[in-house]
């Protein structure tokens, strides 16, 4: 008994590393028939009804998706930051929902930036003491934290407004420290919900180019929930999510065509 | 996933900061919200400042009160002496006592006494409480001025004394032999006995013809008595009930700040989880910041509910009235009980939402608006 469900395992293994044999990218994140349902009082809301999927190291991914399509609790599921119902969703070929609140917080610190819709900056803190959280929480101490926040924050353009309040400053600048926020710990992941959405096109293309840029340069992986067409622009891959599934996965090349024949509609 | 131990663990365990750590940054987030930070702290402090204003009061009111009933009681005692014997101008009085007096009027009445009498009228002999021998003098409370002479035998404490004084619960009854002697020795004695019917006046005229007696307590009836105990359970039921009543309130108060002050901010604590904030660290940091935040707003709610009420009082009993009445250990206690209560309720009320929020997936934290 023991050995056929071994087997059986293993044939799955197989069967999902078949999918992208020809590939020899290394699978970063990995996701399993992830659910979702929430439960609103009597109702029962299915959120995500089984998405499996596998993002490479250095990849950039963007998530499509119509609002309330569910990309942002997919989001969220690939994380860390909330429980799947059912599923599984690994990083690094590691079960999250194995791990203690010790690892979690851990892989939250180093493993993955975080970048929000609404920026999420504390608002009480300096752009330098936003960036130097995720560091002090790393345990990194304070002197290096300092120069390392100070370091990123020239590298995303924000070196003479160290001392500034986010409140005292654009929504690109407060997603710039964002940006910077979610880098500190030169993390391999980088996931980011809407980062344009909440800014004008200009400001919005410049967050992408820096995102690009400096995930290439650090090879960092980036999934990206997004509505922007920009976006799609510079992405390796997009995923399209609808009602909670996944409705299509394409690649940049076809993409391309894509957006091309949107451009032309317009 | 026996396949994962053969590998270097892709996931280590989060360090955990220590409390320096927690310290500064709870401190450094004081200092920067200090507006916000006010705001829950004045939630405190009126609420400690409205329940040390009721007890202070409280306490007050009962001082003024046993202050007032020991002033009608003392000025009884006075009349009636003076009933007794006249002006105390060319008295001699004598006083025996056995010890320090306990109650506040017998102190009074010596003082007032003394303050009537000549220099050196008042002669005061302490025996031991078991026979009518002399010790040697301590200090005594209230037997201080130049009024008073202290004497070593019965022959110097009655040599030319109008008055014999008997003040002492403690004082042995003198025995027949001893008031012989004492009584003989005076001339037209009047005797004062602070308690009822020790001795009776027509025994003591026996010792000597001239002898008057007088108690200055008087008996109670035994309506009285259940009248007074009436009177006292019925205070101590409305002091019990006020006091509930007033930590309720306090205790609505100060949740509610501190609440408020935690729930909006569940984002901040999602978001601080989303980098990698252990749940332990994020209570630590309201914690520190309940601990600050309730101490001082105890430790201020505690001094505007003494003064307040202190100063109100001042303005209609006076100064002096209010600080001879007033009980002020019982206010330390009060005091105490209010500072400790509002730092431990403050502590309470925020660290069960801050747990809440620790405890919640950084997803739904970040999703609780406020």
């Amino acid at each position: 008994m023991a050995e056929t469900s071994q087997i059986s395992e293993q044939d799955a293994r197989d069967f999902l590393f078949f999918d992208d044999r020809d590939d020899t990218r290394r699978v970063v994140v990995q996701t399993q028939d992830v659910r979702k349902v929430y439960e609103m009082g009597k109702i029962k809301v299915h959120a995500l009804r089984g998405i499996s999927l596998s993002i490479f190291e250095g990849e950039f991914l963007a998530i499509m998706g119509p609002s309330g399509s569910g990309k942002s609790t997919f989001f969220n599921m690939i994380g860390g930051l909330d429980k799947p119902s059912g599923g599984k969703v690994s990083i690094d070929d590691v079960d999250i929902a194995q791990l203690d609140a010790f690892e979690l917080a851990w892989l939250r610190c180093r493993k993955i930036g975080y970048i929000f819709q609404s920026f999420n900056l504390i608002p009480v803190m300096t752009c330098l003491e936003n960036v130097m959280l995720p560091l002090t929480f790393a345990g990194v101490p304070s002197e290096q934290a300092f120069d390392r926040a100070c370091e990123i924050l020239r590298t995303v353009g924000l070196g003479h407004r160290l001392t500034h309040k986010p409140s005292q400053m654009s929504g690109g600048q407060q997603q710039r420290i964002a940006v910077a926020r979610a880098l500190a710990n030169k993390p391999a992941i980088v996931l980011a919900d809407e980062p344009t959405a909440n800014l004008d096109t200009k400001t919005g293309q410049e967050i992408i180019d820096l995102l690009v840029g400096l995930c290439t340069d650090m090879n960092v992986t980036v999934i990206c929930a997004t509505h922007d067409m920009k976006m799609l622009d510079k992405c390796d891959r997009v995923v399209w999510i609808r009602d909670g599934q996944c409705d299509r996965v394409e690649e940049r090349k076809n993409i391309e065509i894509q957006v091309g024949e949107m451009m032309s509609h317009e | 996933m026996s396949n994962i131990s053969d590998k270097p663990r892709a996931v280590e365990e989060q360090v955990i900061l220590p409390w320096p750590v927690a310290i500064r940054i709870t401190l450094r987030g004081l200092k920067i919200r200090l507006g916000r930070s006010l705001i829950t702290m004045s939630g405190v402090v009126l609420g400690i400042a409205f329940l040390m204003s009721v007890l202070t009061g409280e306490a007050l009111r009962s001082g003024l009160e046993h202050e007032t009933r020991t002033k009608t009681e003392v000025r009884r005692l006075l009349k009636l002496i003076e009933d007794e014997i006249g002006t105390f101008k060319g008295r001699k009085l004598a006083v025996l006592v056995s010890g320090p007096l306990v109650d506040d009027h017998r102190l009074r009445l010596v003082r007032l006494i003394a303050a009537r009498c000549d220099a050196h009228a008042i002669t005061v002999m302490q025996t031991k409480p078991d026979a009518l021998e002399a010790v040697t003098l301590s200090t005594l409370a209230g037997f201080d001025g130049s009024a008073f002479t202290f004497v070593q035998s019965k022959e110097e404490l009655v040599k030319g004394a109008h008055v014999l004084m008997l003040l002492d619960e403690t004082l042995p009854k003198l025995d027949d032999t001893q008031l012989s002697k004492l009584l003989g020795a005076m001339h037209q004695p009047v005797i004062l006995d602070y308690f009822y019917g020790r001795y009776n006046e027509e025994s003591l005229r026996k010792k000597n013809k001239h002898a008057l007696y007088t108690s200055l307590s008087y008996a109670m009836t035994e309506e009285e008595i259940a009248q007074r105990a009436k009177k006292i359970l019925q205070k101590r039921k409305r002091q019990i009930w006020i006091t509930i009543v007033s930590m309720l309130v306090t205790v609505i108060s100060i949740s509610n700040a501190m609440l408020m002050s935690v729930t909006e901010r569940f984002r901040e604590i999602g978001t601080m989880k989303c980098l990698g904030a252990l749940s332990g660290f994020v209570v630590k940091l309201f914690l520190i910041e309940s601990f600050v935040v309730g101490t001082l707003g105890a430790i201020v709610g505690t001094a505007l509910g003494f003064f307040v009420p202190f100063v109100a009082y001042m303005f209609s009993a006076g100064t002096s009235l209010l600080i001879a009445s007033t009980p002020f250990t019982q206010l330390l206690l009060a005091g105490l009980v209010s500072a400790v209560s509002g730092t431990v309720l403050s502590i309470v009320a925020a660290i069960y939402p801050a747990v809440v929020a620790a405890k919640m997936m950084p997803a739904d934290a970040l999703r609780t608006d406020v």
